[in-house]
């Protein structure tokens, strides 16, 4: 196990303490390359978010490791989702200067690749599951949490045939509303 | 199965077969499916990512919440010296602005005014009257006299504009002083500057400081000075108030 896992281990309890630490040793950093590649304070900010909730999300994965040290994967995955964000606004390629002075191992950069996506999926399937009505919402949400469904039934004062019925036709709309998504499209192609 | 047409049935049976609610049979029979049918497998894969990915849902939110602190910690805009903020800066530069008109518009007229209360007084008497060459002007020549006495110069000023174009021809260099003096405490300095420059005759030093004053007035600033400079380097009457003004005057 890599020695920086104390930090992937913080990030998976929410733990302040260890948070902090990342922050105050990382964030300048970041905001200092953000904005000398055209971003703001408030640009490195979603960086820096949205790259250590993906690093989380990856971390969640049964068997999933670091292996290269923690700022350099950080690095990695801020610069890779700035990357992408200029993308979207210019719609064109654009040319970052890369983070010097950190080695990281061949799969790093693939790792931070995967890691970006799958948070780029996770913010999609949770806004089509936003529009999907209140109580197909519920269905979903209650079917998903491990308790029997015939439980779930009596508890939402359905028949247990309504419910499964239901929450079929819950999740084809979810499903119909993530593939007729630009985005997943996108996410798919790439 | 088509992917904006799902069906049904094949998804409640996904649905089951990953709560492992299948029976034996029915789960041998979909494994084959989705050997087979690309569709199915790609749904069937979805439907797992959307399970996985509404789990993530609290651990981001948790995650959200335990960033929200660092984040305004180490976040924060950096501002620019209170002295460049924008609107600090405008506020500022209107004001710099403001004095720096103000000084020209203002405080130089001040100088002159206060330096004017302390100096300039108009002669006791208009010399035209004094001396007696203007018989011409009777009764309107005594109304002269006793507005001038009374301060009142603009209308001093135009009873003597009257009797000019009344008798043209008859207006001498005392005239013309008298008229420049009306002119100059009435306010119309360039008037003034016109009428002193008639006055071919007397007058040497007086006239030479009711003329740097009208320059003054007109905002002649460097005319006035020279004037001045003249009077203060030279013995006359108007010497010591000359240099003392030469010291105040901007």
């Amino acid at each position: 196990m890599h020695p920086d896992h104390k930090y992937i281990a913080g990030l998976l309890d929410a733990d302040s303490d260890v948070i902090d630490e990342i922050y105050a040793l990382h964030a300048n950093k970041i905001i200092g390359w953000v904005r000398k590649n055209g971003g703001s304070v408030e640009d490195a900010k979603d960086v820096f978010q949205d790259a250590l909730i993906s690093i989380v999300q990856q971390a969640q994965k049964p068997g999933w490791e670091l292996t290269c040290p923690f700022s350099a994967f950080l690095f990695l995955v801020c610069q890779r989702r700035w990357y992408n964000e200029l993308q979207r606004r210019k719609r064109e390629k654009v040319t970052l200067e890369r983070f010097s002075g950190f080695e990281v191992v061949d799969d790093a950069e693939q790792q931070a690749e995967y890691a970006l996506r799958d948070y780029q999926e996770f913010l999609l399937f949770q806004k089509a599951f936003n529009e999907l009505k209140d109580d197909c919402k519920k269905v979903l949400s209650l079917s998903w949490s491990g308790i029997p469904q015939k439980e779930l039934a009596e508890q939402l004062g359905y028949t247990y045939g309504y419910f499964r019925k239901k929450k079929t036709l819950c999740l084809a709309a979810l499903i119909s509303l993530i593939k007729s998504s630009e985005d997943f499209r996108k996410i798919n192609e790439e | 199965m088509n992917q904006h047409n799902l069906d049904k049935n094949k998804l409640a049976k996904l649905e089951d077969y990953l709560a492992g609610d299948l029976p034996p049979a029915e789960e041998k029979q979909l494994r084959q499916e989705l050997a087979t049918d690309r569709d199915l497998a790609k749904t069937f894969e979805l439907l797992k990512k959307i399970k996985s990915q509404h789990r993530f849902q609290e651990t981001e939110s948790r995650l959200r919440k335990a960033m929200e602190r660092p984040t305004g910690k180490y976040f924060r805009e950096e501002k620019s010296p209170y002295i460049f903020r924008r609107g600090v800066f405008i506020a500022i530069a209107a004001m710099a602005l403001l004095l720096l008109v103000s000084k020209f518009i203002f405080q130089e007229s001040d100088v002159v005014s206060s330096l004017a209360a302390e100096y300039l007084s108009p002669p006791q008497s208009l010399s035209l009257f004094r001396s007696g060459e203007s018989q011409q002007g009777g009764q309107q020549e005594q109304q002269i006299i006793q507005l001038y006495e009374a301060g009142d110069y603009e209308n001093a000023l135009k009873l003597m504009k009257d009797l000019q174009s009344r008798f043209e021809a008859e207006h001498s260099s005392e005239f013309y002083f008298d008229l420049g003096i009306l002119q100059l405490f009435a306010n119309h300095p360039s008037e003034a500057l016109g009428s002193f420059q008639n006055v071919k005759t007397g007058h040497t030093f007086d006239l030479q400081w009711y003329r740097a004053w009208a320059l003054l007035f007109a905002k002649q600033n460097e005319e006035a000075k020279a004037a001045f400079d003249e009077l203060a380097t030279q013995p006359n009457p108007f010497q010591k108030e000359a240099q003392q003004l030469l010291e105040f005057l901007p």
